[in-house]
């Protein structure tokens, strides 16, 4: 479904993504980890066409097709969705007619408001989600968990093939984690071949998406790929310590 | 909602108990919510007198070709007014000027236009009296290629006490544009209490990048932001929505 080949992106002359390589199958769920600035929120941006990075060499295909000419929104049409690290709050755009106007050109075909409003309101209902903020200014005064609830309610709606989670998990308290968490098992359980890329600091959101992969993302690219163990491992000893052999307690443990 | 017409730049007469007109003024007697449209004008002269006591909601529109319009707004005590105005000319020439004539008058006015040629906009605003208060917000969107200048001027004298003005202006840019904003206030008394803002900007590149993420075109997502902006300057309602993505709509089309 999605081959990276050794990639490398830039930004205001910094080097961010470096040599970077990933292949994701139809029906896969990859996680990726690793410490502050080492380049995911970069990587998820830059799949989905983020004109700030330069793309100075590398192949990026989706299905097939090479991604790397295509605009943001036809990248969207092919089937990729990003749930971002930092939602952003849009002033004057009501959440409706943003989702609405989303839908509509996704399926290149205007969706009824009958329809839309039924979508929107089971949606909500399933992520227990206020209802009210449907009719809000997008994302403007959200809660953190509201901002990240509000990015699920449009895979639930976009029917996305391909799922970048940017740090969906902070922001959501244990137990909106649960709801979010259950809500994107049970789509992927409905929506088999589609395929999940997370981006995460914390296992917890992975014991409910259960990775057939995690990755260790260092500069700019991945380091160490292992099952949902590293996952553990990364929590229990960091990124530092990891490598170092684990004393006979430790290893008991 | 009643209707004032205003067809080549003469105002057409019509039956409100409420309302005296006057060749080109406007007597407000009692409260009530006005809906004012400006058709095939090219010059305008229009006065607008609220009695004392009375409030009042105005909805102007113009979507004309070349407009030089000359509006004043005249408050006694106690009276209030919002003003609610889009603006999609060709070419634009205004001149407003707000009279707060008595105490405690009081004025909302929100202007929201979208420009594709020249657009000046001279707004003066003369507190007369004490406790008046006025609050200025004007959202501009500039099409490349076109001018934006606003002036605006706030005065209060030495001994009119406690009045609240404020100023908000912000002009959003779509490709290269001329943009001037000159807010002034001219404040000789010291129980004032002033607020301004000034903002020229390009839309940002993160906000639409979120938007075509969601597989939004580029020009539906400059649409969203645009109509976002211009609509929630204005109180509106479904009306209202309606009249000005109309003058929206004809503003892409005839450029
Ligand atoms: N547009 C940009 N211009 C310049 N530098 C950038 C830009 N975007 C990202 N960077 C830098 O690139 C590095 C990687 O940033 P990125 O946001 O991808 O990190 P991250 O791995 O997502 O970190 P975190 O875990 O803290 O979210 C950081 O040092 C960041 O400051
Ligand atoms: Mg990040």
């Amino acid at each position: 479904m999605l081959v990276i080949k050794n990639l490398n992106v830039t930004a205001n002359n910094k080097k961010i993504l470096n040599d970077f390589n990933l292949t994701i199958n139809d029906g896969e769920i990859h996680a990726i980890m690793g410490p502050n600035g080492v380049g995911k929120s970069t990587l998820s941006r830059v799949m989905m066409g983020d004109a700030n990075y330069e793309i100075t060499s590398g192949e990026m295909y989706f299905n097939n097709d090479n991604l790397l000419p295509l605009s943001t929104d036809e990248r969207a049409k092919k089937g990729i969705f990003l749930a971002m690290q930092y939602p952003m709050e849009i002033e004057g755009v009501s959440n409706q007619d943003f989702l609405r106007t989303a839908i509509s050109s996704i399926n290149n075909k205007r969706i009824g408001l009958y329809d839309f409003i039924l979508k929107c309101e089971k949606g909500a209902e399933e992520l227990s989600m206020n209802k009210e903020l449907i009719h809000r200014n997008l994302n403007v005064g959200f809660s953190g968990g509201e901002k990240k609830k509000n990015e699920v309610l449009q895979i639930k709606l976009l029917m996305p093939k391909f799922i970048i989670l940017d740090e969906l998990d902070s922001g959501l308290d244990v137990d909106n984690l649960k709801i979010v968490g259950e809500n994107i098992k049970k789509y992927k359980d409905d929506n088999k071949n589609t395929s999940i890329l997370i981006i995460t600091h914390h296992p917890k959101i992975l014991e409910y998406l259960n990775p057939d992969y995690v990755h260790i993302m260092e500069n700019g690219k991945i380091t160490k790929s292992g099952d949902y163990n590293l996952a553990i491992e990364i929590e229990k000893f960091g990124y530092v310590n990891r490598d170092k052999d684990l004393t006979e307690e430790e290893k008991y443990e | 909602m009643n209707k004032i017409n205003v067809v080549n730049n003469m105002i057409i007469p019509f039956i409100d108990n409420n309302v005296i007109i006057n060749g080109n003024s406007v007597d407000f007697l009692g409260n009530g919510d006005y809906f004012i449209e400006y058709i095939e004008c090219d010059n305008v002269e229009i006065e607008f007198n609220i009695k004392s006591n009375v409030c009042i909601q105005l909805f102007e529109f113009s979507g004309n070709k070349d407009l030089s319009i000359n509006v004043k707004y005249s408050l006694n005590d106690n009276s209030s007014i919002i003003v609610n105005k889009f603006y999609g000319n060709r070419n634009t020439d205004e001149t407003v000027n707000i009279y707060l004539k008595g105490s405690k008058a009081n004025i909302k006015y929100n202007f929201s236009s979208i420009s594709s040629n020249a657009d000046n906009y001279l707004i003066n605003i003369y507190h007369l009296d004490n406790r008046t208060k006025s609050d200025i917000f004007n959202r501009t969107v500039a099409k490349e290629g076109s001018s934006n200048f606003f002036d605006i001027n706030s005065y209060v004298e030495n001994g009119i006490y406690d009045c609240y003005l404020n100023q908000s202006t912000k002009i959003a840019t779509l490709g290269e544009s001329n943009n001037r904003i000159n807010p002034n206030m001219f404040i000789s008394e010291n129980s004032t209490t002033a607020i301004h803002s000034s903002v020229i900007g390009s839309i940002s590149g993160d906000d639409l990048f979120y938007l075509m993420s969601r597989g939004i075109t580029y020009d539906d997502a400059i649409n969203l932001i645009i109509k976002g902006m211009l609509l929630s300057n204005i109180n509106n309602n479904m009306e209202i929505r309606e009249k000005i993505l109309k003058i929206l709509e004809n503003r892409e089309v005839n450029r």
